[in-house]
C-alpha cells in the first residue's frame, strides 16, 4: 500500500512544482516594486545625507549660552590650594535654519523629477513623479552640556559637556503623471554641547557671590571712590569670598582680615567671621584694600610709573612692585578709607573708623604705624 | 632699609643710628635690641626713621623720627605753633583724644627749644585684624623747627606699657645730633 501511495503521489508531486514555481515567480513580480521602492529608497537617503542639509548662503543660527559656575577654594596649611568646582553648567539653546532650498545654485526641476517622492506604481511600468523639493527644515536643537572638575592648585579638569539635538521635519509636495511625492524630511542635528570644566580660578566667567559680599560689592561699585576698585573686580572676574584663615594658612591667621591671592588664583580672601561681625559697606571698604593690591599685581608698570613720579629719589630697583610693601599697604588702607568715609553714612565699625582715624594723622604717621605693627616685619618700605 | 641687629643686648642698653637717606641726616641713640627702618613721603614730604620692637605679638611700641623740609609743608601757616596746632587737631580725630600736657623743651645737642605734648587717645592695637580692638594709646611728640626743616620725635605706647620706655625716649631726644 504503501508503493502505490508513493506512486500516485508522484504525479500529483509534479504538478504542485510547477504550481509553487508559478506562485514564487508571480510573488516576486508583486513585490518587485517593493525591491524598487527600496533601492531608489536607499538612494534617495543617500542623497539627502548629501545635500539639503547645509547651505553656506540660506544657513542661519541662534544661540544662546548660560553658564552656571560656582567653585570654591582653599588653602591649606602647607599652602597648597585646592580648587572645588561646584556647580558648572552650561545650557545652549537655539535653532538653525536652512531656509530656500529650491533656490540654491543647483537646477531646480521643472517637470523633471527632481528629489524623490514616494511613488506608488501599480503593476509594471515606470511612473514619473514631478515635484519640487521644498522642504524647509527648521533644525532646532537643545545642547545641554554640563562640566563638573575639581582640581588641585587652582587646575580643575572638567569633562566635556555633550549634547545633542533633533532636526525639523521638512515637507514638500510634488505631483508626478501617475505619482505623488512627498518633499524631503528634513533632518539635522543640534550643535554638539561644549561644556567646558573650570580651570582653577577661571577668570571668564560670571562670578556668583555670597549674599553679603555681593552687597558690598554693590556698594563698592556705587560709591565714587571705588570706582577703580569695582572695575577691576568687574573686568578681571576677581573672585571674593569668605574665607576661614585658620584653614587657609593655619593656626594663628584667624585674625586676618582679608588677603589678595594673587593673579594666579585671582581671589579676594575676606575673613568669614566679618560675615557676621561687619556691615556690607565695611566689607565694601575692605575689599577696596584688596582690590588695590590685586591692582598693583594686574597694573605693575603704572604702580612703578606713579610710584617713581612720586618719590624722586627711587629708581624701579628700590621698588617691590609686584609684590608687596609699607607703601603698598599705605595705599590700600587710603583706598579703604576714602571707600568707607563715603559709604558709611551712620554705621560705625571698630576696624574700619579706627583705620580711618589713622590713615587722617597723614602719611607720616600712617606708614611708622604699619611698620610698627604689621606682622610681616620684613616688609620692604616700596 | 631693615636693621635686625643687636637682638641680643638688655633693654637698657644703647647703640648707634646714623641715617643712610641724606634727607634725614641725623644720628642717635636708640635702644639696643629693637630694629629700625627709613621711611619716605610722597614728593619728599618727609623723610623718617621708625624705631620699633622685633616681635611676633606686635604691640603699638614705637619711637619715630620725622624730618620734614619747611619747603615742602602744604601748612599755610609754617609756625611752629601751627604745626603743634596741626598735629594736635589731627590727633583730636580719635576717639577720646585728650591732650596731657605741653610744655617746652631744650634739644641739648642742637640748643634750640622744642614743644613738647604728651596726649592720649583710643586707637586701634593693630591694623588690619579681625581681633582688632580699641586701646588707649599714649604719645609724646617733640617738635622744632632747625635748618629749614621741621623735627619731630615721637613715642607712642599703651597705655599701661609707655612708662617703661620713657626714658629711653629721653635718651633718643638727648643724643639726636644733625650730621
Amino acid at each position: 500500500m504503501h508503493i502505490r501511495f508513493l506512486k500516485k503521489k508522484k504525479g500529483l508531486h509534479t504538478l504542485e512544482y510547477a504550481i509553487i514555481i508559478l506562485i514564487i515567480v508571480a510573488a516576486l513580480i508583486a513585490i518587485q516594486v517593493y525591491f524598487k521602492r527600496g533601492v531608489q529608497g536607499g538612494l534617495r537617503d543617500s542623497t539627502d545625507k548629501i545635500g539639503n542639509q547645509y547651505s553656506a548662503a540660506n544657513f542661519t543660527s541662534d544661540y544662546q549660552t548660560d553658564t552656571n559656575t560656582q567653585q570654591k577654594e582653599l588653602r591649606d596649611k602647607s599652602g597648597q590650594i585646592t580648587t572645588d568646582i561646584i556647580v558648572n553648567d552650561q545650557t545652549k539653546q537655539g535653532y538653525e535654519t536652512v531656509a530656500g532650498l529650491n533656490t540654491e545654485d543647483t537646477p531646480v526641476s521643472t517637470g523633471a523629477p527632481v528629489g524623490a517622492g514616494t511613488v506608488t506604481t501599480t503593476g509594471t511600468g515606470t511612473s514619473t513623479s514631478t515635484g519640487d523639493d521644498t522642504g524647509t527644515g527648521v533644525i532646532t536643537g537643545t545642547d545641554t552640556g554640563k562640566g563638573k572638575g575639581s582640581g588641585t592648585s587652582g587646575s580643575g579638569l572638567g569633562t566635556s559637556g555633550s549634547g545633542s539635538g533633533s532636526g525639523g521635519a521638512g515637507s514638500g509636495t510634488g505631483s508626478g503623471n501617475t505619482g505623488t511625492g512627498s518633499g524631503n524630511t528634513g533632518t539635522g542635528s543640534g550643535n554638539t554641547g561644549t561644556g567646558a570644566g573650570n580651570t582653577g580660578s577661571d577668570g571668564a566667567q560670571d562670578i556668583s557671590y555670597n549674599s553679603t559680599i555681593a552687597a558690598a560689592i554693590a556698594a563698592l561699585c556705587g560709591s565714587t571712590s571705588g570706582a577703580s576698585e569695582c572695575s577691576l573686580i568687574q573686568d578681571k572676574h576677581i573672585s571674593v569670598l569668605f574665607g576661614d584663615f585658620s584653614q587657609i594658612y593655619g593656626d594663628g591667621a584667624d585674625n586676618i582680615m582679608a588677603s589678595w591671592e594673587g593673579v594666579t588664583y585671582n581671589t579676594i580672601f575676606v575673613n568669614k567671621i566679618l560675615e557676621t561681625q561687619s556691615p556690607p559697606e565695611a566689607i565694601a571698604g575692605i575689599i577696596a584694600h584688596e582690590a588695590t593690591h590685586a591692582d598693583y599685581d594686574y597694573y605693575p608698570q603704572k604702580w612703578i610709573d606713579s610710584t617713581l613720579a612720586e618719590h624722586p629719589g627711587l629708581s624701579a630697583s628700590d621698588l617691590h612692585i609686584p609684590g608687596n610693601s609699607i607703601d603698598q599697604e599705605c595705599n590700600a588702607f587710603g583706598a579703604a578709607t576714602e571707600v568707607w568715609n563715603e559709604i558709611k553714612g551712620s554705621l560705625h565699625d571698630t576696624v574700619l573708623d579706627g583705620t580711618a582715624a589713622a590713615y587722617a594723622q597723614g602719611e607720616a604717621n600712617m606708614k611708622s604705624a604699619i611698620r610698627s605693627t604689621y606682622q610681616d616685619q620684613s616688609l620692604p618700605e616700596f | 632699609m631693615i636693621n635686625t641687629y643687636g637682638c641680643a643686648s638688655p633693654a637698657d642698653s644703647f647703640q648707634k643710628y646714623s641715617s643712610v637717606d641724606p634727607e634725614l641726616n641725623i644720628a642717635l641713640e636708640y635702644l639696643s635690641g629693637w630694629v629700625y627702618s627709613e621711611q619716605k613721603g610722597t614728593t619728599g614730604s618727609f623723610a623718617q626713621v621708625v624705631f620699633y620692637r622685633p616681635q611676633k605679638n606686635l604691640s603699638r611700641i614705637a619711637m619715630v623720627v620725622t624730618v620734614s623740609p619747611v619747603a615742602k609743608m602744604t601748612l599755610t601757616d609754617k609756625s611752629l605753633l601751627a604745626v603743634v596746632d596741626s598735629l594736635i587737631s589731627k590727633r583730636m580725630k580719635f576717639a577720646d583724644a585728650k591732650v596731657l600736657k605741653k610744655s617746652t623743651l631744650n634739644i641739648k645737642n642742637l640748643n634750640v627749644d622744642a614743644t613738647e605734648i604728651l596726649l592720649s587717645y583710643k586707637t586701634l592695637n593693630s591694623f588690619y585684624s579681625v581681633k582688632s580692638k580699641l586701646i588707649i594709646l599714649k604719645e609724646r611728640v617733640v617738635i622744632f623747627e632747625y635748618q629749614n626743616k621741621f623735627y619731630t620725635l615721637r613715642y607712642e605706647a599703651k597705655d599701661s606699657e609707655f612708662g617703661r620706655f620713657d626714658q629711653a625716649f629721653s635718651h633718643l631726644i638727648d643724643s639726636l645730633s644733625i650730621k
